[in-house]
């Protein structure tokens, strides 16, 4: 597990059977998505069945991950007595992937271009409180050896049949 | 057919509302039940219904309430917690008594917090944070795991994104804020009350996330609301004039329509972005045999200033993008505007009572008992939601 830039553990994800295979993909440096083997459709959140046409089988498909700002901002003060308290202030928001698919993360960013929407970011990992390695994004101001995620070939690079 | 029969014949709340109490949920919501059956003349054996939430924040199960209370019911309703099940939960009680399923239904609702009453009893997990770790996400458009772990700082997101989009500023999320802390000035009942607050000094108030200051976000507080739901003609024994329960509709859900503080569109969480634009007549309005211009005033559910943008491009008070101009043009302001907004001072400066305390504004002003608050001839009044969900209370003719 690479600890990015020394960024701070957060939540960790609830980790069931539903979602396991997911998981393990981001646990192996891959961001790979659910598509429905019954309607073609491509569906973040993980979910256990298709929320077009309700079907229970799918694969697990690489995506293209490099993305843009959609929307972020900075938490300053965390009001919920969670671990985040330890973290402010921090910056996490919302991230389109080259795919179209808007998904949320944290966006690791000194220079502060990470406020302004379209702005490119990468995809990196960070461990949890627990270990389990969770998605994030940096701007390419927090320049890392680590290039998980960054592969960005988009589309069928690896799927995995999953019923 | 709802043909309106019913009305909210009594109001009441807890004593008073405030940070912590040092009073448990049970007591509150006696207070409350108490102070509705006294306000409307009707002994607690009429009671026969009741209709409440549960959760978090922390309130009292409906059965917890029947023994303590000394009730006899034959019909209970026990919605989840939060204020998006206010309308929900009153539209029960109304749907009741108007198939005869209760007489007399009392709405009660209380709040509790962590750090209030809370600290005396068992720990129960935040309902926000309950839902922030479904696989899907929260329900206000929290990720727990990616530091969007509040109602708060989810909300800020999607103010961030309808800022981002439309060029809103600061400032005008301070008409808001500074709006409501002036009705709360007139309402001796408000936490805020003897707060006044400035536009400079809501500027000197610390940012919690993103644009928000403390300002922008409600109180997080404890009290109790409690509304005695009957049909109109029962009401003509009792000693008040009733509000008529004349429009009604649910709360919106699907998966562009799902973060709570976000009207469809906005694209925050998976909603998708795409233009915005209200139904030309919501269905609240025909219900209650009025247009939207004859609303006399808005109540709507106020845990996030930008709430109210989306609440009234939702129900096209204005087009999209346009409520931060419609806030300055045509002002929310008791006084000065031809619709004031949260007369009572609302979440953000009143009390968090779920929304409940806007219902019982809405009575009082209809009844023409709100004293400096008064909004003069007030026939008319919107409980509105970002969600969608609404009431339309009109006073009895």
């Amino acid at each position: 597990m690479i600890d990015l830039a020394g960024a701070p553990a957060g939540e960790a994800p609830v980790v069931h059977p539903d979602t396991t295979a997911f998981w393990e993909s981001v646990a192996g440096g891959e961001f790979r998505l659910q598509r429905c083997l019954g309607c073609g459709t491509v569906r973040f959140p993980v979910a256990p069945v298709c929320w077009d046409c309700l079907s229970p089988d799918h694969e697990l498909t690489g995506v293209d991950s490099s993305g843009t700002v959609d929307v972020s901002i900075v938490v300053e003060r965390v009001t919920s007595g969670s671990v985040w308290a330890q973290h402010v202030p921090y910056r996490t928001g919302l991230v389109t992937l080259a795919g179209g698919l808007r998904v949320p993360g944290r966006i690791l960013c000194d220079c502060g271009q990470a406020a302004r929407p379209g702005t490119p970011v990468t995809m990196c990992r960070l461990p949890a409180l627990d270990g389990t390695p969770v998605w994030a994004f940096r701007h390419s101001c927090r320049e890392h050896p680590d290039r998980f995620f960054a592969r960005g070939s988009g589309g069928d690079s690896a799927t995995t049949a999953s019923r | 057919m709802y043909q309106g029969e019913a009305c909210i014949a009594g109001v009441g709340t807890s004593e008073s509302f405030g940070f912590s109490l040092g009073r448990s949920p049970v007591r509150l919501q006696a207070e409350a039940l108490r102070a509705a059956l006294a306000d409307c003349g009707l002994p607690k054996a009429k009671i026969d219904g009741i209709a409440t939430s549960h959760g978090a924040p922390r309130g009292v199960d409906y059965e917890e309430f029947v023994l303590a209370a000394g009730l006899d019911i034959r019909w209970a309703s026990q919605m989840w917690s939060h204020g998006r099940w206010a309308a929900a939960t009153i539209t029960d009680a109304a749907l009741s008594v108007s198939a005869g399923l209760a007489d007399y239904v009392a709405v009660a609702d209380t709040t509790t917090t962590a750090r209030g009453y809370g600290r005396h009893l068992a720990a129960l997990r935040g309902g926000n944070a309950v839902e922030g770790l479904r696989d899907a996400g929260g329900g206000h458009g929290e990720w727990d795991i990616h530091g969007v772990d509040t109602p708060g700082a989810a909300t800020a997101l999607a103010a961030q994104a309808y800022m981002d989009a439309y060029g809103a500023t600061g400032e005008h999320l301070a008409d808001v804020a500074v709006a409501f802390r002036e009705h709360a000035n007139a309402n001796p009942m408000a936490i805020m009350h003897g707060k006044k607050m400035t536009r400079q000094a809501y500027f000197e108030e610390p940012v919690i996330a993103g644009p928000f200051r403390r300002a922008d976000y409600c109180l997080s507080s404890e009290g109790a609301a409690c509304l005695i739901v009957t049909t109109r003609d029962r009401a003509r024994d009792l000693a008040k004039e009733p509000a008529v329960i004349a429009g009604m509709s649910g709360i919106r859900a699907s998966r562009d329509d799902y973060v709570m503080f976000a009207r469809p569109g906005l694209g925050v969480g998976i909603q998708r972005r795409r233009p915005f634009a209200a139904a030309a007549e919501p269905a609240v309005y025909p219900m209650a045999g009025i247009g939207r211009g004859d609303v006399d005033g808005l109540y709507m559910y106020d845990s996030f200033g930008s709430n109210l943008w989306m609440v009234l491009e939702r129900f096209g008070f204005c087009g999209e993008g346009e409520a931060p101009g419609y806030i300055r043009e045509v002002g929310i302001g008791l006084g000065c505007s031809p619709m004031p907004v949260n007369s009572n001072g609302g979440l953000m400066s009143e009390a968090h009572l779920s929304g409940y305390g806007h219902i019982v504004e809405m009575v009082r002003q209809l009844r023409g008992e709100a004293g400096r608050r008064q909004i003069e001839g007030a026939s008319a009044l919107q409980w509105a939601t970002p969600r969608g969900d609404s009431l339309v209370l009109m006073k009895e003719r």
